[in-house]
């Protein structure tokens, strides 16, 4: 909890793979908590190689690094992004946020705490990989929401970061996502193929199981590449497309409470 | 060559082998001969156990599957203390109860797929396959207060008490370590045990620093789906 007394939920989305839908999810799922009347702050958390900016189709006069050196207030960062969220951008190509360093993580810290006191939702978009960086900001996060689609190197990799994130951060709930799935039923499925493998391999060796929460799953739908190509949020442009409406599901399983893990790091 | 040995009570069952008559015998019957030989050369003609041969076989199989399956697994060395003391002053039968006594808990303690081995004098072993480390102190600990709380009764109505040092190091798949590797951790645990006042069990700490997915974590995952999607 900050000073001001409000706590927003704070969701990092991972996946593990990169180019399976991280930033995709994270921004129109942001949307989507936007139209159910939320106020949500995506925030790039892929530090050496952001790209929410450019997904999102804004011009950023100043990024995440600013704020991280103390060049800038958070509050000249963060940018309105279509759709009615907001965002926090992050800088591309800056190799020094290839490595996690204590000043990063103290920083990274301040600036999430001081966020959360004005939105109800805070997104965490992280980068692909399971560096040290990525496993942070995860940690920093209440809730996980991890992105897969039905590939099989996708799957695995949604494993092992399942795993990690269960071993390393004792983790008892974990959010599913499946993008690019045929149906709900597949994604359904995938999700309980891994929670056996979990429940083999991972709950053996934790003190407290690791539940996996299918959370819902986005068709393929041409809609998207097509608003993907127009550097515009799908959510915005196609809002009636079968991969929206799968978005304003997800948006729902998440903002009903019951339905959705809140399972804190130790 | 056989007589040599010295495996009499082995030997006793199989008279065709005592009277050097195995040309008589059929195949069956040799085979039959060979198995209870190879049993007999495997395990501890006293306790029952397994010998150090057949546990040295145990420990390089577990320490491979470990890596494979991704499942972590738990070493222990166990070890009677003062056990000379114990053969000196009350005399090697005694001695023996004591370690028939050591035997009885491990076999009391362990689950079927466990592999419980004398090591030799005074010395035990357990290998535990898929083991939590919650769960290994427990078995280490009851082990130990059972043969606390279990003396020899002498005939003259003492009672003889005893204590073990448990040693015990995790067999996990974040470091790929050989056989001899993997018991030299757990030695360095026992000697801790025993360097610190005896009675006592001591164990690594299992941080699970690094949580790789194995062969059969990944066949498990995948295979499955990839008949899916050819429907």
């Amino acid at each position: 909890m900050n000073s001001s007394g409000l706590s927003a939920r704070i969701v990092a989305i991972t996946s593990g793979k990169g180019g399976v839908g991280k930033t995709f999810v994270a921004a129109n799922l942001a949307a989507a908590l936007v139209k159910r009347g939320r106020r949500v702050l995506v925030l790039d958390a892929d530090l050496g190689l952001a790209n929410l900016d450019i997904v999102l189709n804004l011009n950023p006069k100043a990024t995440l690094h600013d704020a991280l050196t103390g060049q800038c207030a958070i509050k000249d960062i963060v940018l309105a992004a279509p759709g009615g969220f907001w965002v926090m951008p992050a800088a591309s190509g800056l190799i020094e946020y290839s490595r996690l360093t204590s000043d990063v993580q103290g920083e990274l810290r301040r600036i999430i705490d001081e966020l959360s006191g004005q939105y109800d939702y805070l997104i965490l978009d992280t980068g692909a990989g399971i560096s040290d960086l990525v496993l942070f900001v995860a940690s920093l996060a209440k809730e996980v929401l991890i992105v897969a689609t039905p590939e099989p190197a996708s799957i695995a990799d949604a494993y092992a970061t399942i795993k990690i994130l269960a071993l390393m951060q004792q983790r008892t709930s974990l959010n599913l996502v499946f993008n690019q799935a045929r149906n709900a039923a597949d994604g359904r499925k995938l999700t309980e193929q891994l929670q056996q493998v979990v429940d083999r391999f991972v709950n053996t060796q934790t003190a407290t199981a690791v539940r996996l929460v299918h959370l819902g799953h986005i068709p393929g739908d041409p809609a998207v590449g097509s608003a993907a190509r127009k550097r515009q949020l799908l959510f915005v442009q196609a809002p009636d497309s079968p991969a929206s409406k799968a978005v304003a599901e997800l948006a729902e399983a998440l903002d009903a409470p019951a339905k959705v893990s809140h399972c804190a790091p130790q | 060559m056989l007589r040599q040995a010295g495996y009499a009570d082995g030997l006793q069952v199989m008279p065709e082998v005592q009277s050097g008559s195995l040309q008589s015998c059929s195949c069956e019957a040799l085979q039959a001969i060979i198995d209870r030989l190879c049993d007999i050369s495997l395990h501890d003609a006293l306790t029952g156990l397994v010998n150090t041969r057949y546990f040295k076989l145990a420990l390089g199989r577990e320490v491979d599957r470990v890596f494979r399956s991704g499942e972590i697994a738990l070493l222990l060395l166990i070890d009677l203390d003062s056990f000379k003391e114990i053969n000196d002053t009350y005399g090697h039968l005694v001695g023996d109860q004591a370690l028939l006594t050591v035997a009885g808990v491990l076999t009391k303690n362990v689950r079927p797929m466990d592999t419980a081995a004398r090591c030799g004098g005074d010395e035990f072993a357990v290998i535990l396959p898929n083991c939590r480390p919650d769960t290994g102190r427990l078995i280490a600990e009851r082990i130990r207060m059972q043969v606390e709380q279990t003396p020899i009764a002498l005939t003259d109505g003492r009672n003889v008490r005893m204590t073990t040092s448990i040693g015990g190091t995790h067999i996990s798949p974040s470091r790929k370590l050989v056989f001899e590797e993997v018991l030299d951790q757990a030695d360095q645990q026992l000697y801790r045990a025993k360097s610190e006042g005896r009675n006592r069990v001591s164990l690594d700490v299992q941080a699970p620093v690094a949580a790789p997915v194995s062969f059969d974590e990944k066949s498990q995952l995948l295979d499955p789906f990839g008949r899916d999607s050819d429907e």
